[in-house]
């Protein structure tokens, strides 16, 4: 397992990164608001991160948690996701929406339609 | 949307405009001056721009504590540069039994000389009176930093209230002489409330598309109160992000000028977003053209090309606007072209979210 740690603190329009690891799997949790106007910037690097990170590792987890996601981190979300699955096909993915939100929830189904095969779950997050 | 393009051909010149007519006991008064402070990048003079926004505090305030507050619908705030100044204007509510002692202030205040509104500044200051609703420094500050460009207006609307108008303005450069025309703002201000009288409430903006703006115009959707989270302001919240961010990048636009105009109209049964930009007529016509297909398509054909266009990861074709339709669905977009003096496309787009 990579020694490599990452945590992004999120930013106005750029959303929260961190790295966990648990049972020996890497979590990444990315959460908040995905919507800078070059999502290159943002996503070309943190996925060159995060695979290093997953590099030789099974199981790892992916969590989004996000409130906002412009339609250009959309694509970048699911590059980031793809990538990973290739080197690891026991990838999992949970994908968080709140209730009022259909824009986030039919996001996640239409990736994990796109991802076949990639174990993929969407949860609608509790309310207090 | 006559009144709409009425409004945009009036205002079409201006770098920067801002109205926000709704309940201001909602909103905080810095959600509104940070739409302003989004546009600092953009406009010249920024010293005289960090003045009209203190000002605006005092101002925005002075609606917070007196309105008569029925509900929002008169009350609203209104600052725009015409590339000479600064011009505010504010509207409240106000009740009849107050007004005289209101026209007395404000009467007193500007028959007053710059030397007198400072000492009047500092006794003010010192005295050390102050009421619930502050120490009455407001109308004093606006009036000695507009350097008494300033004027009013009371109106009687029934037995109980009134329609209270304050008009000041912060010129790049003060001619001494000169009482301040403010003939554009009452211009605008008619318009406006026109608009509004068919609104519970209303936000229009012309200026900087970026980001920042974003984030001010979430800061202050978020905080009212009518907006609490529901289905449809979540609706309203990413269809804003995609259309400022897809203005943004498309629209053609001078140094110096606003980039677009956006409305946002709340409605009894449905709340209205519309945009204005110009564009090159080739650009134009091809968004005018996927709108169309987007609007003859159905709910599943509107799924599945999403679906293609996100899994095709080497493709550029933006989502936004299929997202857009997604949300809004069954409602259409409508976008209308016309040409301009400038052999640009003035591209008009509107949508409605129905609230459920």
């Amino acid at each position: 397992m990579s020694n490599e740690t990452l945590y992004i603190e999120a930013n106005d329009d750029t959303p929260m990164v961190k790295h966990e690891v648990v049972d020996n799997s890497n979590v990444i949790t990315i959460s908040g608001v995905s919507m800078p106007e070059n999502t290159l910037d943002f996503y070309v690097p943190l996925l060159e991160q995060i695979n290093r990170i997953c590099s030789g590792t099974k199981g790892n987890k992916l969590v989004f948690n996000l409130e906002y996601m412009n339609s250009m981190s959309n694509k970048q979300v699911l590059k980031l996701i793809s990538s990973i699955y290739k080197n690891d096909p026991e990838l999992k993915v949970i994908w968080y929406y709140s209730k009022d939100d259909d824009l986030i929830k039919m996001k996640g189904e239409e990736m994990m339609s796109i991802l076949d095969g990639v174990n993929f779950s969407i949860t609608v997050l509790a309310t207090l | 949307m006559q009144l709409k393009e009425e409004l945009i051909r009036a205002t079409g010149k201006l770098p920067l405009i801002v109205y926000y007519q709704g309940n201001y006991e909602d909103i905080p008064t810095e959600t509104l001056v940070s739409i302003i402070e989004s546009n600092e990048k953009s406009v010249n003079r920024k010293s005289q721009l960090r003045k009209v926004m203190f000002l605006s505090v005092e101002a925005i305030q002075n609606i917070q504590r007196y309105s008569a507050h029925q509900g929002g619908k008169h009350d609203f705030y209104l600052i725009f540069f015409d590339g000479e100044s600064y011009q505010v204007v504010t509207q409240n509510l106000i009740y009849n039994k107050d007004c005289q002692d209101l026209k007395n202030r404000l009467d007193t205040l500007i028959s007053k000389d710059q030397t007198e509104l400072e000492e009047l500044y500092v006794n003010q200051m010192d005295s050390g009176q102050e009421t619930e609703k502050g120490a009455g420094l407001g109308l004093i500050e606006i009036t000695r930093k507009s350097n008494r460009s300033i004027q009013y207006d009371i109106k009687q609307r029934d037995e109980e209230y009134s329609l209270f108008n304050l008009y000041f303005a912060i010129p790049l450069q003060v001619k001494e002489s000169e009482v301040f025309d403010f003939s554009m703002a009452k211009d605008l201000q008619a318009k406006l409330n026109q608009l509004s009288s068919g609104n519970e409430s209303c936000f229009y903006y012309g200026g900087d598309f970026s980001n920042n703006f974003i984030f001010s115009l979430l800061n202050l959707l978020l905080s009212k109160k009518a907006e609490q989270q529901n289905n449809v302001n979540k609706k309203v919240h990413h269809i804003i992000i995609e259309l400022t961010q897809n203005l943004k990048r498309h629209a053609h636009y001078e140094k110096q000028m606003s980039q677009g105009k956006m409305f946002i109209e709340w409605k009894n049964s449905n709340v209205e977003i519309t945009t204005y930009n110009e564009a090159q007529a080739q650009n134009a016509k091809e968004f005018q053209k996927k709108v169309v297909d987007l609007n003859s398509s159905s709910k599943e054909q509107l799924l599945k090309k999403s679906k293609d266009i996100l899994s095709d990861l080497e493709s550029t074709n933006g989502l936004g606007l299929i997202d857009i339709a997604n949300l809004i669905y069954p409602n259409k977009m409508n976008v209308n072209l016309s040409k301009d003096m400038n052999e640009m496309t003035d591209v008009l787009f509107n949508i409605t979210i129905n609230n459920e």
